[in-house]
């Protein structure tokens, strides 16, 4: 029997001519990272990228918090696919894990049960007069920057290696929940051996480290998360991955999903606080990137206009290991101007130059 | 060739050497029936040549395989070894046996003895068989045991700790497994005590959903690993094995009898691989195919009520042994005496049948 | 700067770590008593018991979480014994339940 084996598992991903949704999250927290990678697609890569302003969220949060019925999601959902239908797309690239998760579920709901789909058609016609295709391919951003892994690693002046002694850097990964889990077939290795991040930090020349909580959620959750009284619960499942990942002493922790990268980032300074302790040897905590932020640095982009600034876990001491030059004055000359510096916590050190 | 052609009406062709295969042609040839025995490897034995020792009592496999061969070839069984039989042509009221386009022999009867295959530890992917060294399934130890490959730590390693996980493709309708392998409960006792016979200090640790020791003095020997050997029985399957410190994995699994989720580090972890088909049986009209199995492919259909050795829908086709489903070996030798009797009434209402 | 209230805390986590090694309190317990490794967590114990009753007293609970090394529970838990037997009377492998309980019950601080 050939067995089915999802660390075998290569996803269909096509070479070019995508029509792009955002996600709220990365956009709010991250705000340089989906403009270096649409920079990187169309600039550097030289795609058929198209985006649509008129797009909104997917209310995939609300949805898991049993805010937006499943009747109004699917419709959303149908109404940025006329957006893409209207443009002339049939390729979907989605920013947001939990996005990418919800566009599955829907198609999915949509192929076992015809008849939501027929309603969910009705619906957006009478309330915007507006029809749709459904997308022959669904991208994770993740996908189209693993599978275009090679021509990026080959424009990139950099290493995922530490310049002075030469050795790869460590990095463990952190796959979203919702990229693979519920629908193993839609991603790079399935649920189990998740390959679109190992993948990549691997093409960069950095070194995977499997550790035991690789496969624990980051605690985002999503009711679980929005009230204050809840946030232990998502800081808890954070912490155990944490502890896990300690003993591995990781340069790096890389991610695909905006709320996993919020939550590996910040959480840290917060159990600082908390605890007293951080979870690297210098106490600066271990720095978090997502898979476009990653390819950004790699091709050379500045990390101020890339927005690292806004990472809670201060990103110097990995540019300083792979060797990136960087103006430190820079840091905080905002587009509107100089920022004043932000308040320097008394754990998890910073550093202002 | 056409029917008045070929006959041979007290000619039985047995596929598999294994014990299902030696012992069904022992019986028959005892019965005064010509037999042959078609052996797709080289070498008679099956899965019994992996063995090092067997369960309840610990008698060396080979000492058991010695016996067999030798009852085999005192009795002159014509051996046809390396002939991997995968089509049966039903001609006039006998067989016709081939590999491919090459005919390999003709019979009047047919045993199917061709056994099981183990489960492909690698499709249960959240263990990790195949990707960490440290995980063996239990025929891997089998062969550690017998000295064919080496232990998965480091000879400093005094005082190892153990993991053995049961019902590793079993009890698994996500694998198409949906049966219970019944062996393994009592093997993984069998191999946590010889674990623990070797490396005094090792801590052994055994994870079931429910122990079946179903077999004569399977559950004194439970007791026994329990009580002189120590072997600690945690009632939760494992949920996945990741890299932990040093070469060590890291398990996970819940303790359901407390309630609450645990891990260790480990330094060998051991997969109790269930009995799956190792063929698909594909009936067509008078013409029986041996293929790959596919998912969810169940074992050969008999018909009849208790050790039915008769194959549905096929006249003159037999099947003996774990081809039917998981049996252990005391179960396969009393199969290969009632699969033998029913052949042997087979061929008298034949020639019965002939004389009127 | 002064500590920040988030209003809300991590909770530790739960699950048992069997590479610790044994206490060596309870490691006493088990040698002294090695009828105790023959117990197969059937409840038979647990289903006869006097106190278990009124108490969260089970013995093959006891068992279980001693090997966890929860040693302030197992002693405070031994304590509701009554002593009477049924459970030594009952138990299919032949347990000293009796002589375990008592070492068990030793585990927890003396009373005042």
């Amino acid at each position: 029997m050939t067995p089915l084996l999802w660390k075998d598992y290569q996803k269909e991903v096509p070479d070019n001519h995508y029509f792009f949704v955002r996600s709220c999250i990365r956009q709010t927290f991250f705000p340089g990272a989906e403009a270096a990678l649409l920079d990187i697609l169309r600039n550097s890569l030289g795609l058929d990228v198209f985006e649509d302003r008129r797009h909104t969220t997917c209310t995939g949060i609300a949805y898991h918090c049993d805010l937006v019925p499943l009747e109004t999601i699917m419709t959303v959902i149908a109404r940025q696919l006329s957006l893409m239908t209207e443009a002339g797309y049939r390729h979907l690239l989605v920013s947001c894990v939990t996005s990418f998760g919800i566009y599955l579920e829907m198609l999915d709901m949509w192929q076992h049960h015809p008849e939501m789909l027929e309603q969910t058609r009705e619906a957006l016609w009478k309330s915007t007069r507006r029809s749709f295709e459904l997308p022959v391919a669904l991208v994770h951003t993740s996908d189209l920057v693993y599978h275009l892994r090679k021509p990026i690693a080959d424009r990139s002046p950099h290493r995922l290696v530490d310049k002075s002694t030469q050795r790869a850097l460590r990095v463990v990964d952190h796959v979203g929940c919702h990229y693979a889990k519920i629908f193993p077939a839609g991603g790079f290795g399935g649920a189990e051996f998740p390959s679109v991040l190992s993948g990549l930090a691997e093409t960069f020349g950095g070194e995977m480290v499997d550790y035991p909580e690789r496969r624990h959620c980051c605690g985002f959750g999503f009711r679980h998360y929005l009230l204050q009284e809840n946030r232990g619960y998502s800081l808890s499942n954070s912490r155990i991955k944490f502890e896990s990942m300690e003993a591995f002493a990781p340069d790096l922790i890389l991610t695909n999903c905006p709320g996993c990268n919020m939550f590996l980032d910040r959480w840290q300074y917060t159990l600082a606080e908390m605890s007293g302790k951080t979870y690297d040897r210098e106490g600066k905590g271990i720095p978090v990137l997502s898979h476009e932020e990653l390819a950004a640095l790699m091709l050379g982009r500045d990390p101020w206009t890339l927005g690292l600034q806004m990472h809670q876990v201060q990103l110097e001491p990995l540019l300083d290991k792979i060797g990136i030059v960087y103006q430190a004055r820079q840091k905080y000359s905002m587009l509107a101007g100089a920022a004043s510096l932000p308040g320097e916590p008394s754990v998890l050190k910073v550093s202002f130059q | 060739m056409n029917a008045s052609e070929y006959l041979p009406k007290d000619e039985v062709a047995i596929i598999g050497g294994g014990p299902a295969g030696m012992q069904t042609a022992l019986a028959l040839s005892e019965r005064g029936f010509s037999v042959r025995i078609y052996e797709q490897k080289e070498q008679l034995g099956g899965h019994l040549k992996g063995w090092h020792h067997l369960f309840p009592h610990g008698v060396a496999a080979s000492d058991l395989l010695g016996q067999l061969k030798e009852q085999v070839l005192a009795r002159a069984v014509p051996l046809h070894l390396g002939q991997s039989v995968d089509r049966l042509q039903k001609v006039g009221a006998g067989w016709v046996l081939w590999q491919g386009e090459r005919p390999l022999g003709r019979a009047g009867v047919v045993v199917l003895a061709n056994g099981f295959a183990l489960f492909d530890a690698r499709r249960k992917e959240e263990y990790g068989y195949g990707l960490y060294p440290s995980v063996l399934t239990a025929a891997d130890l089998e062969a550690v045991f017998r000295k064919e490959q080496p232990w998965p730590f480091g000879s400093d390693r005094m005082a190892p700790q153990v993991g053995f996980v049961h019902c590793v493709g079993s009890r698994d309708l996500k694998c198409g497994s949906p049966h219970c392998s019944k062996l393994c409960c009592v093997t993984a006792v069998k191999q946590a005590m010889a674990v623990k016979s070797l490396f005094p200090e090792a801590q052994v640790y055994c994870f079931y959903m429910d122990l079946r020791m179903h077999g004569l003095e399977y559950e004194e020997l439970y007791r026994k690993a329990q009580v002189d050997y120590g072997v600690r029985f945690i009632r939760g399957r494992l949920s996945e094995a990741a890299p932990g410190q040093g070469k060590r994995l890291h398990v996970k699994a819940e303790d359901t009898l407390q309630g609450r989720p645990l891990h260790l580090q480990l330094d060998m972890l051991v997969l109790m691989s269930g009995m799956v088909p190792a063929f698909l049986l594909e009936q067509q009209e008078r013409a029986v195919f041996l293929k790959e199995p596919v998912f969810g492919s169940g074992f050969v259909p008999v018909q009849g009520l208790l050790a039915a050795g008769s194959v549905v829908q096929q006249e003159g086709l037999f099947a003996s042994g774990a081809c039917k489903g998981p049996a252990t070996l005391p179960e396969v030798f009393a199969d290969a005496a009632a699969v033998a009797r029913e052949v042997e009434q087979y061929l008298k209402s034949l020639k019965a049948v002939a004389h009127a | 700067m002064p500590k920040p209230d988030f209003g809300f805390a991590f909770a530790p986590n739960r699950a048992l770590d069997l590479s610790a090694p044994l206490l060596p309190e309870v490691q006493v317990v088990l040698e002294t008593e090695p009828s105790i490794r023959a117990c197969m967590a059937c409840g038979q114990c647990a289903a006869v018991c006097t106190a278990g009753a009124f108490t969260p007293l089970a013995f093959y609970r006891l068992v279980l979480q001693l090997r966890g090394g929860d040693v302030a529970a197992v002693g405070e838990r031994a304590r509701h014994c009554m002593l009477c037997g049924k459970c030594q009377m009952t138990c299919p492998r032949g347990v000293n339940i009796r002589n375990a309980v008592l070492l068990m019950a030793a585990l927890a601080p003396p009373k005042p």
